[in-house]
């Protein structure tokens, strides 16, 4: 098998006495779409969260493309990579949160051209094209003006993901990205998630939606108290479920 | 019986006064402002000794009468060596001394920023710098601006401190006015309604500023789907 793009290596992480992360190893390759489900508190955000470098990791390893990331060798142990050392490799991964997170000071144009500008020193007339371009393959070519807070839960998190896209990220991840949003609007992101897929990006995903995973997913993790309990093919895994933990949670969501 | 005509004889004082008052409050507060800016990030720092000495700054000044803060400037330098006019003395320990108040209310402001809005900056790859600039400095106004106008109104009230180590300001004019009239009442009077237009003036901008940035954000709210969902004339059944 080719080497992986994204390998998560024994993976630890606590807070304070709490440990959220116990051990997680998972490898992405290339235009893997990967769904990860849990109970709320499992440690999915945070897996999601130490690969990027958001959190810092207490033991194990990211490493994207060769690549440490937060946690790297250092003489003959290890040592945590300062904010500016993470920058570069941010930069490599899209983020989409739960929430969106649109920047309300910035028109939705802004908001997706803004970081072309600032992080890939690409010149304002340059970076809102590009910005628009993008809005109008997400459908929101009629919303470029407006500020976040006149826009649905829908479009913000449309936004959101043409903010991580135009970075043309090797690997997107995806922390519930339409748990926030009404079941109406919920509809509008998934097209355009599967658009993505589509296209061959590689995604993390943390969401409920199971009728996209099992459509879309390539692989589904699902994680229990801060480990992977089972991990497969998304339909063998939903329609047989190996273990009471994951039965009892498919059996509180709709699917 | 209160004569007017003490104050209209007198006016060049009086104006001379206001005239200083204005220039040494109005260095404080810019030059104030700037200070807390700075001590501020560094009170957010990563750096716990950096933190403390901010904390340790604002922590001081804050529990120092101004008089002290002032005469510690005016009466201790010159025994280290540094002989500073008493203008420039007193406008830097006012600006000092409003620098702990306003750094306070900046540190409050940066937090009030939606966190999320700074971790998706973060994420993008942006510096602190660029977060700073571009996320939160532009949205702390709206947290910052109303606190800030009661403290600047307090830095041109302790401006008539500086009368005590001969700052020619308005208070201290108005000591000379009274000490060649004996008028108390007309002479202190016309300062209070000097010192009163000054900062009922300050006050006016700071609305008007809050204004600028709060009312941007209402008139996106209003046009929102949400308000146009709700803030409406038409009869929904």
């Amino acid at each position: 098998m080719a080497t992986p793009l994204l390998a998560i290596e024994n993976l630890s992480k606590s807070y304070g006495d709490v440990q959220v992360l116990k051990g997680v190893s998972l490898d992405v390759h290339a235009g893997d779409v990967i769904g990860i489900i849990g109970r709320s508190g499992c440690g999915k955000s945070s897996l999601l969260r130490c690969i990027n470098g958001l959190e810092t990791i207490d033991g194990g390893t990211v490493n994207l493309h060769g690549e440490f990331i937060g946690r790297v060798p250092h003489g003959s142990g290890w040592r945590h990579q300062t904010e500016r050392e993470l920058i570069d490799l941010r930069a490599r991964i899209g983020f989409v949160f739960q929430q969106f997170n649109l920047w309300s000071n910035k028109t939705a144009l802004d908001n997706v051209a803004l970081p072309l500008v600032r992080v890939r020193k690409k010149s304002w007339a340059e970076a809102r094209e590009t910005a628009a371009e993008m809005l109008v393959k997400l459908g929101l070519g009629d919303k470029t003006a407006s500020h976040p807070s006149e826009l649905s839960g829908g479009q913000q998190q449309r936004v959101s993901i043409a903010r991580a896209l135009v970075m043309k990220p090797e690997l997107m991840l995806l922390d519930e990205p339409t748990s926030a949003l009404d079941p109406e609007l919920v509809l509008d992101v998934l097209k355009v998630l599967q658009d993505l897929v589509a296209e061959g990006m590689t995604m993390l995903c943390v969401t409920h939606e199971m009728g996209f995973i099992r459509t879309f997913g390539s692989r589904l993790v699902f994680m229990d108290g801060g480990e992977i309990v089972e991990t497969g093919d998304p339909r063998d895994v939903l329609s047989a479920p190996k273990t009471e933990r994951l039965r009892s949670l498919l059996g509180t969501i709709q699917h | 019986m209160i004569d007017p005509q003490v104050i209209i004889d007198h006016w060049p004082y009086f104006a001379a006064g206001i005239w200083m008052t204005i220039q040494v409050s109005l260095a404080a507060i810019v030059l104030g402002f700037m200070i807390a800016f700075a001590v501020a990030l560094l009170r957010t720092s990563r750096f716990r000794l950096l933190r403390g000495v901010a904390s340790a700054y604002v922590e001081m000044l804050r529990n120092v009468p101004f008089i002290i803060l002032l005469f510690i400037f005016f009466y201790g330098l010159p025994f280290s060596g540094i002989r500073l006019p008493e203008q420039v003395a007193g406008t830097i320990a006012l600006s000092f001394f409003a620098s702990a108040y306003y750094a306070e209310i900046i540190r409050g402001a940066m937090a009030s920023v939606p966190r999320g809005q700074v971790e998706a900056a973060r994420a993008m790859g942006f510096t602190y710098g660029q977060i700073l600039r571009d996320i939160i400095v532009p949205q702390m106004w709206k947290f910052a601006l109303p606190p800030m106008a009661g403290i600047t109104t307090m830095t041109v009230k302790e401006s008539s401190i500086l009368s005590t180590i001969t700052v020619a300001e308005l208070t201290y004019q108005g000591i000379i006015v009274q000490g060649m009239t004996f008028a108390p009442f007309e002479v202190f009077f016309a300062i209070a309604a000097l010192y009163w237009i000054f900062t009922a003036v300050l006050v006016r901008l700071f609305r008007i500023a809050e204004c600028r940035v709060g009312s941007a954000e209402l008139a996106a709210a209003a046009r929102s789907p949400v308000a146009s969902k709700y803030l409406t004339l038409e009869a929904r059944p």
